[in-house]
């Protein structure tokens, strides 16, 4: 290598920053093997997100934005550097940290108690909502009634709700969420696995609305590479809860995570190739595509018509179209049925808790079976 | 021994989570082709059908060996009996040294073993594609960054020039897209209306998603579009039209070795490939049992094994989504250019795309920079900027300094002299 050469003869034994070339060399970054050292480390990774911000438009000034805090690491980088860029780069927003209580023992008790912390270090409001408050369930009540299985699809939808509710309780529009480059480029490649064409061409939006919804979400780590983002945390010395949700991800995402990774090792850029790869997916006209679906149909295929939940945890509302100012007849919240989405699935927890002796089949729908398949699936 | 569903003979194999006996499996997957013979509109013509085949005895061209017999066996078999009407096939192998004497050989096996006479068979040395130096430009890319120079290597062989690049994974793509390209000219200068690709559902799945992993997700609907164009300089017509299938698509590996096995077509394999079948193939499931090591993969073959571990778990439901996912993608509207490098359609702008998620600067506060930092972030590079895709900015980062690729424009007169000078055999001489 003729640039390690170069950066060798300066100071002796000494290896440069590849960037500044007068610093000591300290991180190989991940994105794309380059050595440099920490100082140019922040300043590219602060800056790849500045310019993904404003290249995006992501905020306006004097907009109130909720950082959607779990006590993670993603958000809890997420929290630090938007409060740097604020006030780096004059954004003029109103930065407010908005936790969502699952009501997960040990997992969810630890990660509140480091946002309650990150609340003082980085001097941010902090607001929490708890599923016993918006649905009278903790998601421990929920596994217990509706399996471990279906934990996923039940925090996702619940989740999504809760940050939206939360946000609105605050008279806040905009919810920025910490999903990574690693977090799209999954996505990306389960909507293919899953052949989600409701999803394919939007699977690396940067910014999401439920039709109907006021609540705008985004995602400033689009582009980031979550070993960056584990990097930053480290150096920077950040505290963050490491622990992963106790409910792990089914299985045949895990799957397909192994792959990425695998893939990532022989070729670092292929998280960012993917994002691009997926920024340029179009499906052909509709026309053409319905007559194919018939057919698929007909051989009993699977048509993906239940609870589609996206990676971010959102959910699709299906493309029966919403009518607006519908409002959920249980709750009040936006919802394009007369029931919306979380309360469906906690009515079905309830009817399910009283025949809880019977044995417990979840739903069983297209989607909900295929993606039960996909679950059992290990190797 | 469980019984075959179709017909209650007892059952030699399970698919699908079925049990076939042998007749009714060799239907059962013949019966998948109907469509695309069908929409060959062929009633009382002949129609001419050029069936590539890569061989170059790696491990790319065993696959794609064993997939033509089959496609092989398959079209001779309609040819001959359903349909009263016939083909007329032009097998065309892509070789990259002297290994004619095995395919000749293969060639006269397979006219014996059929008695069938309209099959020609025509071999292509790929050093044709990169013979005419004067086009050849020497590619380099830095800081997403592409220029072209001409180039001052002689390469020896086609093995002396694939062997210039050292990362597999790109010498791979490098190889697909001269394959595309060839079998594309060819078809062109021997008037071929329609080109069949022997790729299984595997195989295509396998493309699908290496091309999204790669960046190349555009190529997509390219490769799999049934009407397929190449842009022709000195042509009238300035483009030429052919329709490409991919009548496997539907069969999934494990058929295609099933299949082999009960029609004992492996006597049709040339004998250093029968070897390469033994050693690979399991006798029991047919497929390839070897352990890939994730350090000195490919890309491709990863994400094959990936698809071949489904297959072999009955979870070939997902092989066959994400090839009907794949065949609902379409190019983007707006404005396309072709790629100099792989000849496919792409929006451009990909290495300022690339300039916005990654910063290349230094942190310029604290400690001065040193005098030597502004001239180096960019350094100047030789040559002229040339406006590639992202897959092959992407790829060919690590080409390596003697990547050299004939940048011409649409095919001209003198390539089509050298290709057909480099056709080694022709039916001519049979
Ligand atoms: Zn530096
Ligand atoms: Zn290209």
């Amino acid at each position: 290598m003729t640039n390690d050469e170069k950066t060798k003869t300066k100071k002796g034994n000494l290896k440069l920053c590849e960037l500044c070339k007068s610093r000591k060399q300290a991180i190989k970054r991940p994105k794309n093997l380059q050595k440099i050292c920490k100082e140019c480390f922040y300043h590219v990774f602060e800056t790849e997100i500045h310019q993904t911000i404003v290249s995006n438009n992501l905020f306006f000034p004097g907009e109130k934005v909720a950082i959607g805090a779990s006590g993670g690491k993603d958000s809890t980088v997420l929290a630090y550097v938007l409060k740097l860029l604020n006030e780096r780069y004059n954004y003029g927003l109103e930065l407010v940290l908005l936790s969502i209580d699952e009501g997960i023992v040990g997992y969810r008790d630890d990660s509140l108690a480091t946002v309650q912390r990150n609340k003082i270090q980085y001097n941010l409001p902090l607001e929490i909502v708890s599923y016993r408050d918006l649905y009278n369930w903790t998601m421990d009540e929920i596994v217990s009634c509706a399996g471990i299985r279906n934990s996923c699809t039940y925090c996702g939808v619940l989740r999504r709700q809760a940050l939206d509710r939360g946000a609105a309780k605050l008279g806040i529009n905009h919810v920025v969420t910490g999903h990574n480059a690693d977090d799209m480029a999954e996505t990306v490649l389960m909507n293919i696995l899953r052949g989600d064409l409701a999803r394919l061409e939007n699977s690396t939006t940067i910014c999401t609305k439920s039709s109907g919804s006021p609540i705008k979400r985004s995602k400033p780590f689009k582009y980031i590479y979550q070993k960056e983002i584990v990097l930053y945390a480290h150096y920077k010395k950040l505290d963050y809860f490491s622990t992963e949700c106790t409910y792990a991800p089914e299985a045949f995402r895990g799957t397909a995570r192994v792959l990425m990774k695998n893939l990532e090792k022989i070729r670092s850029s292929c998280i960012t190739d993917i994002i691009y790869s997926g920024e340029n997916l179009v499906l052909k006209e509709k026309k053409k595509r319905q007559q194919f679906k018939k057919k698929q149909n007909a051989n009993g295929s699977k048509e993906p018509t239940e609870v589609e939940i996206r990676n971010d945890g959102s959910i699709s509302l299906g493309k029966h179209g919403f009518k607006d100012g519908n409002r959920c007849t249980r709750c009040g919240y936006l919802s394009s049925n007369t029931i919306c989405k979380a309360c469906m699935l906690l009515e079905g927890l309830e009817k399910s808790k009283a025949k809880i002796m019977l044995e417990n089949d979840g739903v069983t729908d297209g989607a909900a079976k295929l993606t039960r398949t996909l679950e059992s699936l290990t190797f | 021994m469980p019984t075959c569903q179709r017909c209650e003979e007892p059952a030699v194999l399970t698919s699908r989570k079925q049990p076939f006996c042998k007749d009714c499996f060799i239907k059962f997957i013949r019966g998948k082709q109907r469509k695309v013979v069908q929409s060959l509109n062929i009633k009382d013509k002949i129609v001419d059908v050029l069936v590539p085949i890569s061989f170059d005895l790696s491990n790319t061209s065993y696959v794609s060996f064993n997939n033509a017999i089959v496609l092989l066996d398959i079209l001779i078999n309609f040819s001959k009996s359903l349909y009263k009407s016939y083909f007329k096939i032009t097998m065309l192998f892509l070789v990259t040294a002297e290994s004619s004497a095995n395919i000749k050989s293969f060639y006269t096996t397979l006219k014996e073993r059929y008695q069938f006479t309209n099959i020609d068979i025509k071999i292509l040395d790929l050093m044709a594609f990169i013979r005419n130096n004067e086009s050849l430009y020497n590619i380099n890319v830095h800081n997403n960054r592409a220029t072209s120079f001409p180039s001052v290597h002689k390469f020896e062989s086609f093995e002396d020039y694939i062997s210039s690049i050292t990362n597999t994974s790109t010498r791979e793509d490098l190889l697909f897209n001269i394959h595309w390209t060839v079998i594309k000219i060819f078809a062109y200068l021997h008037n071929f209306p329609t080109v069949l690709y022997s790729n299984s559902m595997g195989n295509i799945a396998t493309k699908i998603l290496s091309n999204i992993v790669k960046g190349k997700g555009i190529e997509i609907s390219q490769i799999l579009e049934e009407s397929q164009t190449l842009e022709i300089a000195d042509d009238e017509k300035k483009q030429f039209s052919f329709q490409a299938f991919y009548p496997l698509k539907d069969v999934l590996n494990t058929e295609i070795f099933q299949y082999i096995k009960l029609l004992n077509l492996t006597d049709l394999l040339p004998s250093d490939l029968q070897r390469q079948y033994e050693i690979i193939n399991d006798e029991e499931t047919g497929s390839n049992n070897k352990i890939l090591n994730v350090k000195t993969a490919t890309l491709n073959q990863l994400i094959n094994e990936y698809f071949n571990d489904l297959e072999k778990n009955g979870y070939s439901t997902i092989v066959s989504t994400v090839v009907s996912t794949g065949s609902k993608l379409a190019i983007p509207k707006g404005e396309l250019k072709e790629c100099p490098l792989c000849g496919f359609k792409m929006p451009g702008g990909a290495s300022k795309w690339l300039d916005h998620i990654t910063v290349n600067s230094p942190c310029e506060d604290g400690e001065s920079p040193s005098p030597s930092s502004s001239e180096n972030h960019n350094p100047q590079l030789s040559g002229n900027p040339l406006d590639i895709c992202y897959g092959c900015l992407v790829s060919f980062d690590t080409a390596g300094e003697k990547f050299s690729w004939p940048i011409a424009e649409p095919v001209s007169m003198s390539e089509k002299e050298i290709l057909n000078e480099y056709i080694i055999s022709d039916d001519d001489d049979e």
